[in-house]
């Protein structure tokens, strides 16, 4: 890969609650290329969702606040710009689909209009020009009969085609970055299927990244060319998704590939992580996974870095070289010599 | 294939559920003529709002007939009156002398719609016999005349006071709403100031700002102003609360991320949406502004006389001597606003069932 598109570095976010002040995302790294497809998977709370809003500085103000670390994007750091060079980034360079496409589009107007308005405001071009361009990108998309479709109010499509809509207003301007937070959760599973299979064609016809929040492990697995796992706010393990399927590097990591129901597999109960996401005012001092964890041992208590073992895989556990040479599951389960 | 035909358009659904509510309907009907009346006034006025009858004060309305003692008239008519009674204001009718009733007749000159000039009128009777199917007032002056000189008043004040406050209440509530913060409570204590002087003091007060011999155009904008800049403030609030909600929906974080400006969202993304209960609340609060003129004027701090507004007409008819003997000086102008407050009600009550998201996304039910 050569320079990244994106560098996101030590990204912290914060929100100020009655209760205190607390780390939603915890220095977070990573970088995005070209054509690349990066998934960011965790749990609710893991604070994938608030990293995908921090990048575009969507976090709500005035209570969340972006409280360090740099955005490199086009040798510009996003989180240093002015607000009125951010919003020429937002839509333009960076945009954004969201997971519930049944109350992401305003009600009233037509999609038609929505598709446009973006394009009239960062392109300049004419209303009827911006129209045109509109019917073309919902063509795009895959919406039939597109001309009649951008004459009607959302409330008259289906979520599988709001979410089409969503994806043409986001692309109408031919971003470099596309950031799509959960854009199948609410929709069901055929549509989901045909919604990451329009992303990733858009994303090879126009070169974009792909900046891929999800917490179903099968939409990693099937869309996504690397990925970073989060938990408790930190990335605990990231790294290519066919390695880090193959073999997990950090008991997180493990027990959620472990909590898939497979198919041809009978089970009683599925299985589950014990225990819940601890409380973001009181996370533990050292790995905020330990007292879930099924291997923890001497030396959990310590803060946890994240390791780096072979070139691109990182785990934020430090019986990771144990993991790597096999001679400890991540699981928990017995190991045969 | 289409399983089904696709909904029906938000505006389709609208008119549906208006025709349910009959009374909505009436409503809107009779406001419309009102309007209507009021923009012809000059036309369907037979005499100017000033003029002055001196020998036919408290003139009783006469009745329009078509059958005299010589049998039925092809064209209706009135009878002359004479004074009878100089002290008790009585006035006889002479049913030898039928005043026919004439369509379109010359009378004094005016502009119709600020434009036209003309002088002709729909209906009056030839001189110098006078026609007043709602009697005349202490100074001769035709009540009827001056009950559609005075609608142009009373009526337009609603409509332009909404328009001037709900500008503001929807500008200010917005922002409000939006940006939060600092801004969110400065505009808020602000209204609470507003809403907490009692307005009739407040109305007062500011009257004493503008002068009052002004020429009674400038008279009448200023009250509007007053009375727009006393109503935005209730609005402000709901609207803010609106907004609050709908600035955590998914669409206006979908806007902040495609790069829209914050006016922007707030103006094209946010206020529309609040669109339904904006319509009703204008609706709902334009007999407010009428009422507020009404009682500007009845005090005496309202449209000067001699112009006429609905408010200074009733104020002809506060002593026990004008609701015994000269009753029409109440009950036309009370009529008249009566009706109007009503059928403003009734409208703005079906408005907001048509406008009601619970009832309309139903679809035909």
């Amino acid at each position: 890969m050569n320079e990244p598109l994106l560098r996101v570095e030590h990204l912290v976010t914060e929100f100020v609650t009655d209760t205190g002040r607390i780390r939603a995302v915890d220095d977070v790294s990573f970088e995005l290329g070209a054509g690349e497809t990066l998934a960011v998977v965790g749990e609710s709370g893991s604070g994938k969702s608030v990293t995908a809003l921090s990048l575009p500085r969507l976090v709500a103000q005035p209570r969340g606040r972006i409280a360090g670390g740099r955005v490199w994007f086009q040798g510009r750091d996003l989180l240093a710009l002015p607000d009125a060079d951010m919003r020429q980034v937002r839509g333009r360079a960076i945009s954004m689909i969201f997971q519930e496409p049944m109350t992401s589009l305003n009600p009233v107007f037509t999609c038609g209009d929505q598709v446009a308005e973006a394009v009239v405001l960062h392109e300049r071009l004419s209303r009827r020009a911006a129209q045109a361009r509109a019917v073309e990108m919902l063509a795009k998309v895959g919406i039939p009969s597109p001309e009649q479709r951008a004459r009607e109010y959302p409330h008259q499509l289906s979520g599988g085609m709001r979410q089409r809509v969503m994806i043409a207003m986001a692309l109408a301007c031919r971003p470099s970055i596309l950031i799509a937070d959960e854009p199948t959760t609410a929709l069901d599973v055929t549509i989901q299927a045909q919604i990451l299979e329009l992303i990733e064609r858009l994303k090879s016809e126009m070169g974009m990244g792909v900046l891929l929040i999800t917490h179903d492990l099968g939409v990693v697995a099937e869309h996504a060319d690397r990925v970073a796992v989060m938990y408790a706010g930190q990335i605990v393990e990231q790294g290519e998704v066919a390695s880090v399927f193959r073999g997990p590097w950090h008991p997180y990591t493990a027990g959620l590939h472990a909590s898939l129901p497979r198919l041809g597999v009978r089970q009683e109960h599925l299985r589950v992580i014990p225990g819940a996401v601890p409380n973001p005012a009181r996370f533990p001092a050292g790995c905020r996974f330990e007292p879930r964890c099924p291997v923890r041992a001497e030396g959990c208590g310590q803060p946890q870095p994240l390791v780096s073992l072979d070139g691109d895989r990182l785990s934020r556990c430090h019986r990771a070289g144990a993991f790597a040479a096999g001679t400890l599951d991540p699981a928990g389960a017995e190991v045969r010599a | 294939m289409e399983p089904e035909a696709p909904p029906d358009s938000p505006w389709r659904i609208f008119r549906r559920q208006l025709r349910r509510s009959p009374l909505a309907i009436a409503g809107g009907v009779v406001l419309g003529l009102f309007y209507v009346l009021a923009l012809f006034a000059p036309f369907l006025a037979p005499y100017p709002e000033d003029a002055m009858d001196r020998e036919r004060y408290f003139h009783p309305p006469q009745s329009l007939r078509w059958v005299g003692p010589d049998g039925l008239h092809l064209r209706p008519f009135v009878y002359a009156t004479t004074l009878t009674d100089a002290g008790g204001f009585v006035y006889d009718e002479d049913p030898s002398r039928p005043q026919p009733v004439r369509f379109f007749v010359r009378g004094s000159a005016y502009a119709l719609l600020g434009i036209l000039s003309t002088d002709v009128h729909l209906f009056g009777v030839d001189a110098p016999g006078r026609i007043y199917l709602f009697g005349t007032d202490a100074f001769g002056r035709d009540v009827l005349s001056r009950l559609l000189f005075g609608g142009q008043v009373s009526l337009t004040v609603g409509v332009v006071g909404i328009l001037i406050s709900f500008t503001l209440g929807l500008l200010l509530g917005g922002i409000s709403g939006y940006v939060g913060g600092l801004t969110d409570t400065a505009i808020m204590r602000g209204t609470e100031l507003l809403l907490s002087i009692p307005s009739l003091y407040l109305i007062i007060a500011m009257r004493n700002i503008i002068p009052i011999d002004l020429p009674s155009q400038q008279v009448y904008l200023g009250i509007v102003a007053i009375l727009a800049f006393i109503g935005w403030a209730s609005l402000a609030r709901v609207i803010r609360g609106l907004v609050l909600t709908i600035r955590r929906s998914e669409f206006v974080t979908a806007a902040e991320a495609l790069g829209y400006s914050r006016l922007r969202i707030i103006a094209r993304h946010i206020l529309p949406n609040t669109m339904s209960y904006v319509i009703v609340a204008a609706t709902l609060s334009i007999p407010s502004y009428i009422l507020g003129e009404v009682v500007l004027s009845f005090i005496g701090v309202g449209v000067q006389e001699p112009s006429a507004s609905w408010g200074n007409m009733l104020n002809q008819a506060r002593s026990i001597r004008a609701l015994t003997s000269f009753p029409w000086l109440l009950y036309v102008p009370g009529a008249a606003i009566f009706l109007t407050v009503m059928a403003f009600n009734f409208l703005g009550d079906g408005l907001r069932d048509a406008l009601d998201p619970r009832r309309t996304t139903g679809g035909r039910a």
